[in-house]
């Protein structure tokens, strides 16, 4: 689903935007990246409080059709304490598939299913909720989430609770549900390494409104734009491009994968350098 | 002085035989990988949970090591008491001390240590992960703990955060010779620490000064865990035989590479 934001301000108790433009491309990983992403993410969810134009697959979001737009958005909150209603991982899907109405030929495989799509153990099922690790708990909040089949899911800085390896996991796992169940997906990250590496599309907020938006490499690239609207911290591959083409006059390009920005570096040695 | 010693710990199937020498007034880092252990040991090391191993702490054991040790998570949630800060210090100060007398210059020299400054007034809804952070490391110097066992304190954290925090939690080592104990997924996060264990599955797998530990690429990888960025760097660098040593600073690789 395509989301277009038009001439849209809204203020919560600690930000203010007016004149937000920007768009969701569908079927992208797109994040949001700056001072009021979280806010962001929520209007996208919930416009109620806020002024302008959203389209949600050129449909103009009204009063009448709020709710039927938001079935089919899932908007997942950072926090995991306290979401969880019932005793056992089993009875918490059990209890979401009756609440939501969701007819399933054979419940037992879709527990099973839905716990082995976020990459959690079969062997969970049985276990109490309250011996879940953190990471356990927010894959199991995402792993509900997913069972009313949403078209966009809204992340907040979903990857926190997680390590490296559980990261790349779940970079795979949302690359999987946009190629082939045309999901889309949007999230809010402190890691801004995350974002350049990993994301397809940014959405860059300065101040008050929204700065720069398109591919990670092309919104990062003017520094000093960034420097200017409150944006300091920089992904680590670029600001080394930066410094070497700043101090050692040397063209390198920008990359997204550290692999590639050795090879650039090893290309641009002198040859006394390389062999030593 | 190794003042706290863990020795042969063992819990149910999550810890196998862990030993730690832990150096006093040291900054010493537990890095592992989601479900690695690490939460369960310093919930040991805390008295939350009951051991079958030795722990010491200045040959002193469980009753009385259990009232000098200061226990922080990574995630606190969203707190929606309308307190400020100050009166939640305050509070924290006059649960903890018999007299008033010297409360004022506690307090004073606590919220200088943790930055707490300019959010004194601010109330605990209005508070972001960072500033609730180091509110609660607050209120543990508050209670005089000297061991401090932080369970993955920066997870919610930006980079420039991190940094912020870490370099609080070293001046807190230096003004209140405190103890620290603390844990991470993020291998960045190691680069300040005195020294280094590595878990994996229960155990320890690598311990040593940071940087020694961080060369173990292969391992490191191998267990999910990514090596900070100037590391991974250097050490790939070195691969291609152009660089022959980890930098750190990025003026120094840099210059190195195009003298």
């Amino acid at each position: 689903m395509e989301i277009v934001v038009q001439k849209v301000s809204f203020s919560d108790s600690q930000h203010r935007f007016s004149n937000l433009n920007f768009k969701i491309p569908k079927e992208k990983i797109v994040s949001i990246y700056g001072n009021g992403s979280s806010a962001l993410l929520n209007l996208l969810y919930d416009g109620k409080k806020s002024r302008g134009t959203m389209l949600y697959d050129h449909e103009k979001r009204t009063k009448s059709n709020e709710l039927f737009i938001q079935r089919e958005l899932l908007f997942l909150p950072q926090k995991i304490e306290n979401i969880f209603t019932q005793a056992t991982v089993e009875e918490e899907l059990r209890y979401h598939l009756q609440l939501r109405n969701l007819p399933v030929a054979n419940i037992d495989k879709k527990v099973q299913d839905t716990l082995k799509l976020v990459g959690l153990s079969g062997s969970l099922r049985s276990k109490p909720i309250s011996v879940l690790s953190d990471s356990e708990k927010k894959l199991l909040q995402l792993a509900i989430g997913l069972l009313a089949n949403p078209k966009v899911l809204l992340l907040e800085d979903p990857m926190v609770y997680f390590d490296q390896a559980h990261k790349m996991y779940l970079l795979k796992l949302f690359k999987k549900l946009k190629e082939q169940y045309h999901k889309t997906i949007v999230l809010t990250s402190k890691d801004v390494n995350l974002i350049y590496q990993y994301t397809d599309y940014v959405v860059l907020l300065g101040e008050d409104h929204c700065l720069k938006e398109g591919v990670p490499t092309k919104v990062f690239d003017d520094i000093e734009l960034l420097v200017q609207n409150g944006i300091f911290e920089l992904p680590n591959l670029l600001l080394f491009t930066e410094f070497v083409r700043a101090t050692k006059k040397v063209k390198l390009s920008y990359h997204r994968d550290i692999r590639d920005l050795i090879k650039d570096v090893y290309k641009h040695l002198d040859f006394a350098g390389k062999r030593k | 002085m190794e003042k706290l010693k863990i020795e042969d710990l063992n819990y149910q199937e999550i810890l196998k035989n862990v030993t730690l020498d832990v150096m006093e007034e040291r900054l010493t880092m537990i890095a592992g990988t989601n479900g690695s252990g690490k939460t369960t040991l310093l919930k040991l090391l805390a008295g939350l949970l009951k051991s079958d191993g030795e722990i010491t702490y200045k040959d002193v054991n469980e009753p009385e090591l259990f009232c000098k040790v200061g226990l922080l998570s990574g995630d606190h949630g969203h707190m929606h008491e309308a307190k400020s800060v100050e009166e939640t210090l305050q509070k924290t100060l006059l649960d903890h001390n018999k007299t008033t007398k010297n409360v004022m210059s506690i307090q004073k020299r606590v919220v200088k240590l943790c930055n707490l400054d300019n959010i004194l007034h601010q109330s605990l809804r209005d508070l972001n992960a960072f500033d609730l952070q180091k509110l609660r490391l607050a209120q543990l110097l508050c209670q005089k703990k000297e061991l401090l066992l932080l369970d993955d304190p920066c997870r919610m954290f930006s980079t420039f955060e991190r940094g912020s925090f870490l370099a609080i939690i070293k001046n807190v080592i230096q003004e209140e010779q405190c103890t620290v104990v603390m844990t991470t997924t993020t291998l960045d996060d190691t680069l300040s620490s005195d020294y280094l264990y590595i878990m994996d599955q229960g155990k320890i797998i690598l311990e040593g000064k940071p940087l020694s530990v961080l060369k173990e690429e292969r391992i490191l990888t191998h267990l999910g865990l990514a090596l900070p960025f100037m590391v991974d760097l250097s050490l790939k660098l070195q691969d291609y035989e152009v660089l022959d040593d980890i930098y750190l600073n990025m003026e120094k690789m840099v210059d190195a590479l195009w003298k």
